[in-house]
């Protein structure tokens, strides 16, 4: 058995090795031939030229939905005061985020030249490339995110800990429970009316956070499909399957016996043929573990996360290889 | 069933199971249900001793109407909260005194720190409210009517339900929250900021300061306390009536059923009682974390 395993392990290595090395090759022979395509017909500067009338257009569309949600959304009952105040808040940055876009304007084409380049090192640089830059142009939409998750995540506190003041409960800290608390008369004065505001004031804030959690929502399943296709390009296992179509006897996963000759009298006959693996098994026993993104929450965590008002990072990597 | 022996005489019965004995299990002695006790706690009630301890209940329902009164008056434009304000500054002093003076002296250290706290307090109600007024003037502007005066109705209910009466003067959370909650609903409805803060000092006033002033009373003058009472609820049948008729109607019927009806009834019911209780009740541990003495 310790020849067995031995003879395993070098098996596995010879293939993970030969599997890395081709998918590097196809990975260059790709991003070679999708430079010949960028490069040529001046695709590059119609491409940049593009892209910031596209940034403008997001921004303008951003705006129209703020002024809409400061307005009166869907006849929904918003708080006039705080919807202006909000609306006006976003509106400004979004205002700070086109001058900063103009200011880089100009080095956009040649910003763009070199990073097409670096598709020469591999088709998945030049996707990581892309999906780096469209977290780069929507920033204003994951910090709006962050505003309004946080204003929310710290309503839904704030609420909580004072309906339970409201009960004449407290959160024990020592023994993580809920325990019967005698206030005093201020405490108990001041928390009814902090609880009266935060209450009439939740419709406002959750409607802002709804809406742009959707937003961000959007962004991060356009880089999760990056990343995905960066990932599906790095472990696809081509060295194998390549072996599957032309060698079929190098991966075998049995033997099947075929009655040859069954004559009584003489000695049975029997040819040996080797099981071939089925091409889903050679996808999934060769894969190349790479540094897996899939996403650390199942889809209830997420849901209850988004909930609460707590920051999501769906692509967060995993810091170990798996395996 | 265990086999049929006819108890012999020189065999008692022992209230065991673990023990074989000459008797079946679910024989039972002349000494069965010995330990039952019927009836244990009850008391005998005196029809005037319960409406003198009812009139606290019809008290409190007054004052609820009491403070709806004001909101009608000040809704309609017919007090100025500059009125109400300055009304309520004198009376909550007068009351104040008045506290003071009921209280037993205790030793002249604890006074002056109490008097200051207590300024410290009203110091931080007032410039709170003050400060929070122009926001929670405009909290309700885009809530239909009808669904504040069914919030407000439903909070000043819970009020009434959670009031507690048989001790009012460390003032129940959800009673107090419930009072202050509902005049912020209505208070908000009112034309300008001033007049929210008006509402909402003299909310504090009758519903978090008024109940330690009667709990004095009660504590040391039984009597005037319950003409008092009376007197409260007389004058919100009359508050109520000059501006709105079938609630003063409906409040005076409430308030005779409360204050006459239901002692008559807990009276006369009481030969009805059939409690019993014995050796196999649970345990009960009585503990109260929130009767600290100060």
């Amino acid at each position: 058995t310790h020849t067995h395993t031995h003879t395993q392990h070098t098996h596995t290595h010879f293939m993970r090795k030969a599997n890395v090395l081709v998918s590097v090759l196809l990975d260059v022979f790709l991003g070679l031939l999708f430079i010949s395509w960028l490069y040529r017909e001046q695709r590059l500067a119609r491409l940049a030229s593009a892209l910031m009338p596209a940034a403008d257009r997001v921004s303008k569309e951003l705006q129209e939905l703020l002024q809409w949600l400061m307005g009166a959304p869907a006849g929904l009952k918003m708080n006039r005061a705080l919807d202006q105040v909000l609306g006006r808040f976003f509106l400004y940055h979004i205002h700070l985020w086109i001058s900063y876009l103009r200011l880089l304007a100009p080095f956009l084409e040649v910003i763009l030249w070199y990073g097409g380049l670096s598709a020469a090192l591999g088709l998945t640089f030049a996707l990581s490339l892309l999906s780096d830059m469209l977290a780069l142009l929507t920033f204003h939409i994951y910090c709006f995110y962050v505003y309004g998750a946080r204003l929310y995540c710290m309503k839904l506190y704030g609420l909580c800990s004072l309906w339970r003041l409201f009960r004449g409960r407290k959160w024990n800290v020592l023994r993580q429970r809920v325990d019967s608390c005698c206030y005093d008369l201020d405490q108990l004065f001041i928390g009814t009316l902090l609880f009266t505001i935060l209450l009439f004031l939740l419709p406002t804030t959750a409607l802002y956070y709804l809406v742009f959690t959707m937003l961000r929502l959007m962004v991060v399943a356009l880089q999760g499909m990056l990343h995905l296709s960066v990932d599906l390009i790095n472990s696809f296992p081509v060295f194998a399957l390549g072996l599957r179509v032309f060698t079929p006897y190098r991966l075998a996963e049995g033997v099947k016996f075929r009655v040859l000759s069954d004559e009584p009298g003489t000695a049975l006959h029997l040819l040996m043929e080797m099981n071939a693996l089925g091409f889903g098994s050679v996808v999934q026993t060769y894969r190349t573990p790479t540094y897996s993104c899939y996403p650390p929450d199942s889809w209830g965590a997420l849901l209850r996360k988004l909930f609460v008002g707590e920051l999501v990072f769906p692509w967060k990597r995993k810091t170990t290889k798996t395996d | 069933m265990g086999p049929d022996i006819a108890p012999g005489p020189d065999v008692p019965w022992r209230k065991v199971l673990w023990e074989r004995q000459p008797f079946p299990d679910n024989y039972v002695d002349e000494r069965f249900l010995e330990e039952l006790r019927r009836n244990e706690g009850i008391r005998q009630y005196r029809y005037w001793a319960v409406v003198k301890e009812a009139v606290l209940v019809g008290q409190q329902l007054s004052c609820v109407a009491i403070f709806i009164t004001f909101w009608l008056y000040m809704e309609q434009g017919l007090l100025s909260p500059e009125v109400l304000l300055w009304t309520s500054l004198i009376v909550g002093v007068l009351g104040y005194g008045l506290h003071n003076a009921l209280r037993p002296q205790l030793g002249t250290d604890r006074e002056p720190r109490t008097h200051l706290a207590d300024l410290q307090s009203a110091a931080i109600f007032l410039s709170f409210t003050f400060g929070f007024s122009p926001v929670l003037k405009t909290l309700t502007e885009s809530v239909s009517t009808d669904t504040v005066y069914a919030m407000s109705a439903l909070m000043l209910l819970a009020h009434l339900v959670s009031f507690p009466y048989a001790h009012p003067s460390p003032t129940g959370s959800l009673s107090l929250n419930a009072a202050l909650f509902a005049s912020v609903c209505l208070a908000s409805r009112l034309p300008g900021a001033l007049h929210t803060f008006a509402m909402l000092s003299c909310a504090l006033l009758m519903f978090a300061l008024w109940p330690c002033l009667l709990q004095s009373i009660r504590d040391h003058a039984i009597g005037p306390s319950a003409w008092l009472c009376v007197a409260v609820c007389l004058g919100g049948v009359g508050g109520l009536g000059s501006r709105w008729l079938g609630g003063a109607v409906l409040l005076a019927l409430a308030l005779v059923s409360v204050i006459l009806l239901c002692p008559l009834l807990l009276v006369k019911l009481q030969r009805h009682k059939d409690n019993i209780q014995g050796p196999w009740d649970e345990a009960e541990i009585h503990e109260d974390l929130c009767k600290v003495p100060y």
